[in-house]
């Protein structure tokens, strides 16, 4: 009977947080669909998803950043309306971003302090801040020297710092995004020690992160997200890092989209021991792969691993420290992006509102992006206006692009739209080697297997195509050959016969290393 | 294109969005006049009287002619700003690039010996390499060595007005003995170095139209410096690939390197036209007006300058009529100080309050038109 009761109770403990059926759309992309979240006191909750998954918009939203189309947020039962994050701060919810949000020029003391500074007779009373946050640091054993100004202070402190700040306020909800990406293990074990404190005293913790074993150390509960949506929800008990994994990464084939193996032709990329370092960290090291003309090398591997490095190398952005490139038989080592472009590199962005656009100016302008040097757009310096507007328009045409006309600017297109102009511009111009990086991030079910289309029908005419993407998923269903970046080296290449997404998985994290 | 795609594609109201875009100045000029009428009323004055007192003061023909006459170096430094921000440079140091380039264009003048036909183009150059020379270190620093060009121009600014003090004072002085500052300048130019006047072919021109420019007004070869200068910028800017590249290294840098443009090229480049540019500013004073050049040269063109390429948002063409608009406010002011007990400095309030207004209106449009086309892409 007893034991019943207290049953009940915990049932009844009314959550400090939940999210009820959260959904929330970007032109063309649905970020959050339909999420439910809870946390209760005195529990570190993991959220977890590959990057573009949603977790992030998720806590925009709880910290009042964005606004959600449907769903509503309870702060311990009661229905909130959180429009801008001091709202949120009010309302006992805090905040620690990916990116610092500290001010480097000024003291732990100031910065703790800024935005909620205490005041006597108009004066700011320091001495009183002081002495409240040399208490909240006793009691939660989170030493900082208050005087000591933040630019001088190691990564892990600054994090500290920030934590401080959420104290200060008050906080009951801690939102951590992805805290341990900029730390050393030594900080990440100092840093868990003090989430450890802050949970037994009662505060609820939503950790987002997509490193496996730190979660399974320190969380209470364990929610997974994918493409906006919740795939479940687990206790640590019942959680492996096999178990997250696959549901993190997805089964495969949920696209149905037909990639027969055609005859491959010579190698169009090559990378010899190539060695990326930055800052006396090796940020590639030693990478050796090759592209053939006539199919496609997918690069999974969790985000971080040296992806953007990889690209950026290939593409001529930067240099390698060492090891060779050759693209279609030359060495590249130290030629720039234009010098490669001109050997028929075609190169869908990572990141194409950034990168692959220029948002403001009309898409005709946009049609000869990376191209602009080519004969048919200039005679002698002088562009060819005509030639611009009719490449845009087959874009357009052959592509599927909505748009009203070749003369709108590139942000009037949605995000889907935008892409797929993007791929199309990049295979219009017939090249040699296309590299695509995250060809369908944040872009709809329609247009994914659109361009999924577009990128086997250049492998069928012969075309060399490097995919990168965190989307294992894509990589399965694209993919000829494919190599598994793990801490900037290809620690495995799989055929497409032998890959299963679990074993993929299992080396995208690192778990089966030789 | 086939009869099936002229019917998907319905024909875009782009036109009008863009019309909408392009109001930001007329709205953010209407704006600020409402606010000086309003100003003027609470300073006790009529606005009626206000307004009659600018509108004979600049509209008469010797005001016409004055506007016109002296837009002629603020459009040239509103080109050099604008060309400038087109790629995402801001160049404070037109001034001191003016004032360095004015005294090279006098030195040139007053110390050389050639046939007129070389000696006024050669007079121009050394204004245009003063300029250059003036915006090499800040162009340098910022490409190689990631200095912010606001920072090393402004400091550049200080140091050109000591230098060409030094310069005057020094090797360069035209009257020995004279201490005084006010009296500070080179030796006359060359009669062979002097910019030929144009009265007689802008007069029958607008002598068509029923408009003489008065001999005491300056029309002269600084006139069709400007006209070559708007042009040839805008040729540049819209009509060439590497007015593209400025224009997208302006836009987006990363966006720039990922084409495969050469960003720190681009910028070096650009910086030097607007050095150059800026160089030319000067030479209406010093090559026609005055035939000399002296440390009390107009001041403060450089930063009038920034105005204008905003106003213009920088547009090579705009920046004529953006230069036009601030001739005829400061012409306006002087109305106002001499007919009625306003002060002229409240045109300088109502100059900056118009730009303002323009940057927010501007905003404002854009994301209005972003809107309209969203909903017609649906």
């Amino acid at each position: 009977m007893i034991e019943m009761r207290r049953v009940d109770k915990i049932k009844e403990r009314i959550p400090l947080i939940e999210l009820r059926g959260i959904t929330k759309s970007f032109p063309g992309v649905v970020a959050n669909d339909d999420i439910h979240l809870t946390l209760y006191e005195g529990e570190i909750h993991a959220l977890v998803g590959e990057n573009g998954a949603g977790k992030t918009t998720l806590m925009k939203i709880l910290y009042g950043e964005y606004r959600a189309d449907k769903g509503e947020i309870l702060v311990r039962g009661k229905p909130v309306r959180i429009t801008n994050p001091s709202v949120a701060v009010a309302l006992g919810i805090g905040m620690v971003h990916q990116h610092f949000m500290l001010v480097p020029g000024l003291t732990v003391l100031e910065n703790i302090i800024l935005g909620s500074e205490p005041v006597k007779n108009v004066v700011l009373d320091l001495s009183l801040a002081r002495r409240k946050i040399e208490d909240i640091m006793n009691a939660n054993a989170m030493p900082v020297d208050l005087d000591a100004y933040v630019e001088d202070l190691p990564v892990g402190l600054q994090q500290r710092v920030e934590i401080l700040k959420l104290l200060y306020r008050g906080a009951e909800t801690l939102v951590l995004d992805e805290p341990t990406a900029v730390l050393t293990p030594q900080e990440t074990s100092e840093l868990f020690k003090t989430l450890k404190a802050l949970k037994a005293q009662g505060r609820g913790i939503i950790f987002i992160s997509h490193k496996l074993n730190e979660v399974l150390e320190i969380a209470d509960r364990i929610t997974v997200i994918r493409r906006g949506r919740v795939v479940g929800e687990m206790p640590l008990e019942e959680a492996s890092k096999e178990k997250i994994a696959e549901m993190m990464v997805g089964k495969p084939v949920v696209l149905e989209v037909e990639n027969p193996r055609v005859e491959v032709g010579e190698e169009c990329l090559v990378l010899k021991d190539v060695v990326y370092e930055e800052y006396g960290v090796k940020k590639l090291d030693g990478i050796s792969f090759s592209v053939h003309a006539g199919e496609i090398y997918g690069v999974a591997g969790v985000e971080g691993n040296g992806q953007e490095e990889l690209l950026k190398i290939v593409s001529g952005e930067i240099y390698p420290s060492a090891g060779e490139i050759h693209i279609t038989n030359e060495v590249v080592n130290r030629i720039p992006p234009l010098g490669r472009r001109k050997l028929g590199v075609g190169h869908i962005p990572a990141d194409r509102q950034a990168q692959g656009l220029f948002i403001d100016m009309p898409l005709y302008i946009n049609a000869i992006v990376g191209w602009h040097w080519r004969q048919e757009f200039q005679k002698r310096g002088i562009l060819d206006y005509k030639a611009m507007r009719s490449t845009g328009s087959t874009i357009i045409k052959n592509f599927d692009v909505r748009t009203p006309s070749v003369e709108v600017p590139a942000s009037a297109l949605s995000g889907g739209n935008q892409q797929k102009f993007v791929v199309g511009r990049e295979i219009s111009f017939d090249p040699t080697l296309l590299l695509a990086a995250y060809p369908t991030r944040g872009v709809d079910v329609g247009a994914t297997e659109f361009i999924y289309k577009q990128l086997i029908d250049e492998k069928i005419r012969g075309k060399a195509v490097l995919l990168i993407s965190a989307d294992l998923e894509e990589i399965l269903a694209l993919s000829d050959r494919i190599g598994v970046l793990y801490r900037g080296e290809i620690i495995k290449e799989f055929s497409r016969e032998e890959a299963t997404p679990e074993i993929i998985g299992l080396y995208m994290l690192g778990v089966k290393e030789e | 294109m086939t009869q099936e795609q002229v019917k998907t594609q319905p024909k875009s109201m782009e036109w009008k969005y863009r019309l909408i875009e392009s109001l930001a100045p007329v709205l953010g000029f209407l704006f600020a006049m409402v606010i000086m009428m309003i100003t003027v009323q609470f300073i006790g004055e009529s606005p009626i009287k206000a307004l009659s007192a600018i509108l004979t003061f600049s509209f008469s023909q010797s005001g016409i002619a004055y506007i016109v006459s002296q837009s002629i170096p603020l459009i040239i430094a509103g080109e050099a700003n604008a060309i400038a921000f087109q790629a995402g440079v801001f160049n404070i140091g037109v001034e001191g690039q003016y004032l360095f380039g004015a005294l090279c264009a006098g030195v040139a003048g007053a110390y050389l010996n050639l046939p007129t036909y070389i000696h006024i183009p050669v007079v121009i150059l050394a204004g245009m390499l003063g300029g250059m020379i003036w915006i090499l270190i800040p162009a340098l620093l910022k490409v190689y060595k990631g200095v912010h060009e606001v920072i090393s121009t402004i400091m550049m600014n200080q140091i050109a007005s000591a230098v060409i003090l030094y310069l005057v004072d020094g090797p360069f002085n035209g009257v020995r003995g004279a201490k005084q500052s006010f009296n500070l300048r080179t030796p006359y130019m060359k009669p062979t170095a002097v910019f030929p006047s144009l009265h007689n072919i802008v007069n029958s021109i607008t002598g068509l139209f029923g408009f003489k420019f008065p001999h005491y007004v300056a029309v002269d070869l600084s006139w069709l410096i400007a006209l070559i200068v708007v042009v040839l910028l805008w040729f540049l800017l819209f009509k060439t690939s590497l007015g593209l590249r400025i224009r997208w290294v302006g836009q987006n840098i990363s966006a720039s390197v990922y084409a495969g443009v050469d960003v720190k090229k681009t910028l070096l480049v650009t910086m030097f036209i607007s050095g150059a540019i800026a160089g030319l500013v000067g030479l209406q004073e010093v090559a026609y007006i005055s035939k000399f050049f002296t440390p009390n040269i107009t001041r403060g063109l450089g930063f009038t300058g920034l105005a204008v390429a905003l106003l213009a948002r920088n547009n090579p063409l705009g920046v004529i009529l953006s230069g036009l608009l601030f001739s005829f406010l400061s012409r306006a002011g002087y109305g106002l100080q001499m007919y009625t007990k306003v002060p002229n400095s409240l045109i300088g309030i109502i100059s900056g309050l118009m730009i303002l207004s323009v940057v927010v209106i501007d905003q404002i449009l854009r994301r209005y038109a972003r809107t309209l086309r969203r909903r017609e892409v649906g």
